[in-house]
């Protein structure tokens, strides 16, 4: 029993040194990525790269390699630099044909952001639906939540902590008669109380038919989304963007992106399948083309969209090299345990970066152990064998365990 | 003899490169008081704690009733009281506290014997022990071991820091406890005088193996001190004088040998001992002697 | 003998569970009060939102009570143990060693047990009546590994004090900060529900930790 306790200590120091060592190799080692914001321009109909300020006088390039200058950039960039344009007068007639208007183009810009994050997170199931009707005073914040169980939706008000009958009672019957099917698979919603108006909650339901989900004073105002046949919704995000144009994407089980204007017409859009819990998605939107930026570590795809009829503009992939320390990295440990991500918001194990290159280093350091233990007989063989796999996350935790 | 108690069989220990000794066997009779003397780091202490299990040693094995000690079973282990070093007990608790839980443990527990002792302290009912004196601690712990109505008693120094009363009523109450329950007493202690009152045998240790081990009447019979004017002639070594030492004109050595054996061996040794005086000691002289001074 | 065992334990720890139980409901008794505090000031409303849109626990002032709890415990019951090397004493008592030590830590732990089990009904109780379940979970599970910190440093500390050997002190001493440094790694609510398992898994190990040591005390292992 006692050789399995200390076994079990042995890989524990191992486990927190797997942990701990590449943590400090990564603090002291680590240096700044550049990770440049690239846009689709509806003038040279080509992606082009902000440039970092302070870089001599390039403002930006594109995928060619072309640099431009400031004012050429600003030019080239219209929907971006429209302020300092209109300044000096240099805002263009029309793009594509279409007329460029200052207030049309202020409005339609937009960012949308999703990032795994967000998704992967422990939720309490409680949401704030907002009056969308507020009157003079604005949006309040509303004094119940609801939440969505098997059954139906209930308010629960915050004061008393009490169930709103009624409300709820209500609510589930408008649902009920639009076809809802309880629960519901995901809940979006904006429940800020800072914005303009209100496109209340997008909801999908247990068999993944989306439905909008609204309040007027206290009233219940719910509408089915027709989908395609054999789409399965998985995720739903609302949006509130100046123009009103839109009600928010909604993400498919295939990882097809779907805009849902404001008529509730489903627009799928031309990127490739995005797996909206392991990539982050980032839409730049302007009255001409949006830019669909999916991340994950080491890659970036570009995809611009026609904003008028969403058909595919260009597409553009880019990997970005592991930087000289982190290629090094690979040779001084076997692997790395890290307990958190940036794709979520757990703290669990995970093992990154297997590398077979660290063998080179772990049979140096197996053999070291090999010369200085001659004299011990006892698990001898498997200490060496543990060391070649583990590296210097057993050899430490054995050196200092190792005089009895 | 009767059957030993404790049977140690070749042991030897290292602390790290250091040799404390080397195939060290001895036994303990059943009934027998044994003393185990020694200097400074002969390796009393680690025999007793090889004894108490709490030292694996390098080589050789301890038996005590027959058992290995350290799978010793329980039930065999409310035969044996220990007393560690320097009176240690739990100081956080009191007298009757300590009682209570240690009744429990011992079958045999004889209550009466422990709070005999405990009247003689002049305590108040709740103070703790860490609050007694030393030698009211030795009180507590040398109760606590007539208690238990141990078969083997092991004592590690029991006189360490106690004044010459409370070192009288442990050599006192140990001795009648011994004769009257023929209880087996392995002891050590660097009061010699309290360990000759004390001990029937003894084992004698110097640095690396024992010198002698023998019954204390038969040392004190059997050894004695020579005197005598050597006139400068050099003084045999041989195994049978131990401590041969001359200090100006005088030598004096000691040994197992009758006078007139030491006197035939100077005599051919051509060394002058006309003079030579034998006489008998008491246990401290002897171990001195068998030891010699440092 | 198990009686004594419980007995012996209880008498060491029996100032300090008096102090532990002051100490744990006077930080409770604050967090509730403050909570009640924001209701009567500021209404229900901020209370929930906090929760819900913050990401707040609320009760996040005790979160390193119960492993401070029980790093004070596991010193309390075992630095007297290794004073003197006194558990030569408790070794020798004609009790299975292992099995002497398993039913100590189970005083400890028992005792840790209710204060926590305690506390978190004590939180329960108030809270319900003012938060939703769902809110109530949150800020429960939440605290849960909080409890296992406490668990886990107590167990941790045992395996250190009675270890022989001060080299060996500092190495266990080392990956008992690592633990914890992965415990209070992160704020965000409920972020340790996948973790949970493996820190029972890890409790469940470590102790028998302490049963190590105390094997290496008895072999005589010395720096």
């Amino acid at each position: 029993m006692m050789r399995t306790i200390r076994t079990i200590i042995i890989l524990l120091a191992a486990l927190l040194l797997a942990w701990l060592l590449p943590w400090c190799y990564n603090f002291i080692c680590s240096s700044p990525s550049e990770s440049p914001l690239t846009l689709y321009s509806c003038v040279t109909h080509d992606f082009v790269t902000f440039s970092f300020e302070g870089k001599d006088d390039t403002a930006g390039y594109d995928l060619a390699g072309n640099s431009f200058d400031e004012k050429q950039f600003d030019s080239i960039m219209p929907t971006f630099f429209y302020r300092r344009l209109a300044e000096d007068d240099r805002l263009p007639a029309q793009i594509d044909g279409i007329g460029f208007d200052l207030h049309e183009v202020e409005r339609s810009n937009f960012v949308f952001r999703s990032s795994p994050s967000d998704l992967n997170r422990p939720c309490t199931g409680l949401y704030q639906l907002l009056d969308a009707a507020p009157g003079r005073e604005g949006f309040r914040t509303p004094d119940d939540v609801f939440r969505i169980t098997h059954t139906g939706i209930e308010f629960v008000k915050m004061e008393g902590n009490c169930i709103d009958i009624p409300k709820s009672e209500r609510f589930t019957r408008v649902m009920t008669d639009k076809g809802f099917v309880f629960p519901a698979r995901a809940v979006a919603g904006n429940a800020s109380t800072r914005k303009v108006y209100d496109n209340g909650y997008l909801l999908i339901d247990a068999a993944g038919v989306p439905f909008q989900l609204k309040q007027f004073h206290g009233r219940p105002f719910v509408r089915r989304i027709e989908q395609p046949d054999s789409v399965v919704f998985t995720h739903a995000f609302v949006t509130e963007f100046p123009d009103k144009r839109l009600l928010g994407f909604l993400g498919d089980d295939r990882g097809d992106i779907h805009a849902l204007e404001a008529d509730y017409s489903l627009h799928r859009l031309p990127l490739r399948p995005v797996d909206l819990r392991r990539e982050r998605l980032i839409i730049v939107g302007d009255h001409f083309y949006w830019t669909a930026i999916t991340e994950r570590q080491g890659f970036e795809r570009l995809t611009a969209v026609n904003a008028r009829d969403y058909s595919l503009a260009a597409e553009h992939e880019t990997d970005f090299p592991a930087a000289k320390w982190e290629q090094a990295r690979k040779y001084l440990f076997p692997f790395r345990l890290v307990f958190t991500a940036s794709s979520d918001k757990y703290v669990k194990p995970r093992f990154h970066d297997f590398s077979y290159l660290a063998l080179g280093l772990n049979l140096l350091l197996a053999i070291g152990w090999a010369v200085y233990s001659r004299k011990r007989r006892r698990c001898r063989a498997v200490r060496i064998l543990g060391i070649l796999v583990l590296g210097i996350y057993l050899l430490v935790p054995l050196l200092l365990t190792g005089r009895e | 003899m009767s059957d030993p108690v404790i049977e140690c069989r070749n042991l030897s220990h290292h602390y790290g490169e250091r040799l404390i000794y080397e195939n060290l066997s001895f036994e303990v009779p059943r009934g027998r008081v044994l003393g185990l003397l020694g200097k400074n780091g002969t390796g009393k202490t680690t025999t007793i704690n090889i004894l108490g299990g709490y030292l694996e040693p390098s080589a050789g094995q301890c038996l005590i009733f027959g058992e290995e000690i350290r799978s010793m079973r329980p039930e065999t282990r409310t035969r044996i009281a220990l007393l560690i070093e320097g009176h240690v007990q739990y100081a956080f608790m009191t007298i009757e506290e300590i009682e209570r839980f240690y009744a429990r443990f011992y079958p045999r527990w004889n209550r009466d014997a422990y709070y005999g002792l405990m009247e003689k302290l002049k305590v108040a009912p709740r103070q703790r022990i860490s609050r007694m004196s030393c030698g009211q601690r030795s009180q507590v712990a040398l109760g606590l071991i007539l208690a238990q109505n141990a078969d083997l008693l092991v004592l590690d120094d029991f006189s360490m820091g106690l004044d010459p009363g409370y070192r009288r009523l442990f050599v006192e109450y140990l001795r009648d406890y011994a004769r009257s329950e023929e209880k087996t007493i392995f002891l050590t202690s660097h009061i010699i005088q309290d360990m000759e009152k004390l001990v029937d045998d003894c084992i004698v240790m110097d640095y690396g193996h024992i010198l002698v081990q023998m019954p204390v009447g038969e040392l004190l019979e059997t050894f004695r001190r020579y005197t005598f004017t050597p006139g400068g002639a050099q003084i045999p070594e041989i195994p049978e004088f131990y401590s041969t030492a001359v200090v100006g004109a005088q030598a004096e050595l000691y040994s197992f040998e009758s006078p007139a054996t030491v006197q035939g061996v100077l005599e051919r040794a051509g060394v002058p001992c006309g003079d030579l005086q034998a006489e008998t000691l008491n246990l401290e002289d002897a171990f001195i002697g068998l030891t010699g001074k440092y | 003998m198990r009686k004594a065992i419980i007995y012996k334990e209880w008498i060491k720890v029996r100032l300090f569970t008096p102090l532990a139980v002051s100490v744990l409901a006077g930080f409770t008794a604050y967090a509730l009060l403050r909570i009640g505090r924001m209701y009567a000031f500021n209404g229900a409303g901020s209370v929930w939102l906090a929760v819900l849109d913050r990401n707040a626990v609320l009760i996040d002032n005790l979160k390193y009570l119960p492993a401070l709890l029980g790093l004070l415990l596991g010193l309390v019951q075992f630095v007297p143990e290794m004073q003197q090397n006194r558990l030569k004493l408790t070794l020798h008592l004609p009790f299975l060693q292992s099995r002497m030590l398993l039913w100590m830590l189970g005083c400890g732990l028992a005792l840790l047990a209710v204060l926590f089990i305690a506390q978190a009904a004590a939180i329960w109780i108030c809270l319900r009546w003012l938060l939703a379940p769902e809110l109530v979970a949150r800020i429960l599970m939440t605290a849960l590994p909080w409890y296992a910190a406490g668990v886990l440093l107590y167990l941790f500390t045992a395996w250190i004090a009675v270890e022989p050997t001060w080299r060996r002190r500092l190495f266990d001493a080392l990956v008992a900060a690592g633990v914890m440094r992965l415990l209070f790694m992160s704020d965000y609510p409920r972020t340790y529900d996948t973790l949970l398992p493996w820190i029972a898994l890890l409790a469940a190990c470590a102790l028998f930790f302490p049963i190590y040591s105390a094997d290496r005390f008895r072999r005589g292992c010395q720096d």
